[in-house]
């Protein structure tokens, strides 16, 4: 440990403008290399989960900016004519509309204390998010979906049926019971026709089991980059109306506060303008605000929209030569500090000082000069994305095996040092 | 009790074709506390026994005994390990580190070794003392002249208090008067009980030796 800690203060003080070099060398090596992979991961993306998984077809979720979203609730007429915009929008022949969100299903632990389901039915359970114990109930991964998105997602049951009619009124007269079709995955725990007692919906009320999905079932949802199975989800029915006892019947004020943005996704063949042209044309003829399509997939895809598959490529390879550049420079700079160094190594060994003490002094230079050369990448990186945890977990990916690689040559000089022709040298 | 003993020692470079056979049968034993010097003209093959018996080079025949034990050394970390435990080298241009003051490169003798930086520091002091060399501590090797170089690489060889000191051309760097001086240092250091091994061309240092071997073409006449 002496020998590492003083020949590792010694080299680096020593060899500072090789130090140096290297450090800017391989600093090169980690921003272009995260470029390279920033990019390929645009391309992997773009060109296997998108078209692979979604298709020909594009998915785009609608919204309005939050002003004109006020303005419509906040105006009776407006709200009013949103109903008949929303109709013009699921009628259009342009692409297939259907509502979607989120959806939650709590259950109680029994009288154990105990979980009553698995963990991988939980929401979070994909992430390493499962619910601990300090939670009285389990919550599970669920989504609401119109009676259109039965039909977009070709679903069908194993077991069962698929929702009625009716299943998308809730009715007081039967306590709100509410029709879901289960995952596959849920086969092993429940059967057709079962009524489980849930927690947290409001106004109270059971579900009760009408089918099993196929297993396999895909299903998409705003910023995912891929069709997802539904195996270890609930499907709930969105409810467009509330039928009262007395036999008064209300709309879903949240369906309807809501009704075009928010809730509307679109799956069409078309593109981006030509969807949003179309929703402008249906706006405008009845006075409405603005309703935006977005694509699926976030930033993602607006950066795939700028930069062409083409140009993809040839970044990608630009920076491939770029990093192949600065790989070899750097192990030149790194062979050539080591050259300098090997009458020095010669005078350890003769000293009694082991090779492999030698490479570990030179290992741990390395080390910390990788590790100070990802500070430049993840700051630029910072600045442009605002998140760290992804880029310092990539810029390693790169720097530690890029200074890996330079070292080679560097280690096999020491290989073949020749002590005898060294020792004889006159001292530098 | 031979101290070194080698049995038939050959050495050879190149391909079986062009085969250089530097040394071809060396029998030699030194024994405890023993000064013995190696003569012979350039190209004999001195440096390489010298080199064989500090583990430096690897010989290609032959059987090589320190204290009666066979050492059969298979790379440099074995030789390494060797020379930590029993061998002090000294080299012709004293092989002195130019980023180390005086006293660093002769505590670089103690870096392989498990010492306390106070022990470090008090062993290098007496090592300095004992060659007389107190006052360069902290001067760095380009501002020493070449007999002070010469001892500072003596006291690096020395601070680990080998079994064997093996001293390739000590003074041959070095001038007459310099020379002198360091054959002297090393003739006290055998007197306390050093056994030294060296290789010279000079007459005069051969002769202030126990014992003169000499080597011709690879054999020991």
């Amino acid at each position: 440990m002496k020998f590492l800690r003083k020949e590792f203060i010694r080299n680096l003080l020593t060899h500072w403008r090789y130090n140096l070099l290297i450090f800017f060398a391989l600093s090169v090596v980690v921003l272009i290399g995260y470029i390279v992979l920033f990019n390929l991961f645009i391309l992997q993306f773009k060109s296997v989960s998108y078209s692979s998984r979604f298709g020909d077809k594009n998915y785009y979720y609608l919204y309005m900016s939050e002003e004109d979203f006020n303005m419509m609730v906040e105006n009776a007429a407006l709200k009013k004519s949103g109903a008949e915009v929303k109709e013009q929008i699921f009628s259009s022949p342009l692409w297939d509309a259907y509502d979607y969100f989120g959806d939650a299903f709590f259950l109680d632990y029994d009288e154990n204390g105990n979980k009553q389901l698995p963990d991988i039915f939980e929401n979070g359970y994909e992430e390493g998010e499962t619910f601990n114990s300090s939670y009285p109930y389990q919550y599970f991964k669920a989504i609401a979906v119109s009676q259109e998105a039965i039909d977009i997602y070709d679903m069908s049951v194993s077991e069962g049926r698929l929702f009625s009619d009716e299943d998308y009124f809730l009715e007081e007269e039967h306590g709100y019971s509410t029709a879901v079709l289960l995952g596959s995955a849920y086969r092993d725990y429940f059967n057709v026709g079962d009524i489980i007692v849930g927690d947290g919906f409001n106004p109270e009320r059971n579900i009760t089991v009408v089918g099993f999905l196929e297993e396999g079932t895909l299903f998409g949802k705003v910023d995912c980059i891929e069709l997802f199975p539904l195996d270890r989800y609930i499907l709930f029915p969105i409810h467009n109306h509330e039928i009262k006892r007395d036999g008064s019947v209300t709309g879903n004020p949240w369906v309807e506060d809501y009704n075009v943005s928010h809730f509307t996704n679109i799956v069409s063949k078309h593109n981006n303008q030509t969807v949003q042209n179309e929703l402008d044309r249906i706006t405008n003829a009845y006075g409405f605000p603005a309703v935006m399509c977005k694509q699926w997939g976030g930033s993602q895809i607006e950066s795939t929209a700028i930069v062409s598959r083409r140009n993809v490529w040839l970044i990608t390879g630009l920076a491939v030569l770029l990093v192949s550049i600065a790989i070899v420079s750097m192990a030149f700079v790194l062979n050539k500090k080591t050259e300098k160094n090997m009458p020095t190594y010669a005078v350890y060994m003769l000293n009694g000082i082991r090779p492999r003490m030698i490479f570990l002094a030179i290992a741990s230079e390395a080390l910390l000069l990788s590790l100070l050369s990802v500070l430049p990448a993840i700051w630029i990186s910072f600045l442009q994305f605002g998140e760290l945890y992804t880029t310092i977990r990539y810029v390693f990916y790169i720097s530690v095996p890029v200074m890996i690689l330079s070292l080679i040559p560097a280690c096999r000089l020491i290989l073949k040092i020749n002590l005898d022709q060294l020792a004889r040298r006159k001292s530098e | 009790m031979s101290m070194v003993r080698l049995e038939n020692i050959r050495r050879s470079y190149g391909a079986e074709s062009k085969k250089t056979e530097v040394l071809r049968g060396i029998d030699l034993r030194i024994e405890q506390g023993e000064m013995v010097a190696i003569q012979g003209k350039s190209g004999s093959g001195k440096t390489t026994l010298l080199n064989i018996i500090g583990g430096i080079d690897f010989p290609t025949e032959g059987r090589y005994f320190f204290n009666n034990t066979e050492i059969k050394l298979r790379n440099q970390n074995e030789a390494a390990l060797f020379r930590k435990k029993h061998i002090g080298v000294v080299v012709q241009h004293f092989a002195l580190l130019d980023d180390l003051t005086a006293f660093e490169n002769i505590a670089v003798g103690l870096w392989a070794e498990r010492v306390s930086a106070a022990d470090e520091k008090k062993r290098v002091y007496s090592m300095m003392e004992e060659i007389g060399i107190t006052d360069l501590a902290k001067q760095y090797p380009t501002t020493l002249s070449g007999g002070e170089k010469q001892r500072v690489a003596i006291a690096r060889a020395l601070i680990r208090n080998p079994e064997l000191i093996l001293a390739d051309e000590p003074t041959g760097a070095l001038d007459e008067a310099t020379g002198e001086k360091v054959v002297a240092l090393l003739k006290t250091l055998h007197e306390k009980g050093h056994t030294i091994f060296l290789v010279t061309h000079d007459a005069a240092v051969a002769k202030s030796c126990d014992r003169i071997v000499r080597i011709r073409d690879g054999v020991l006449e």
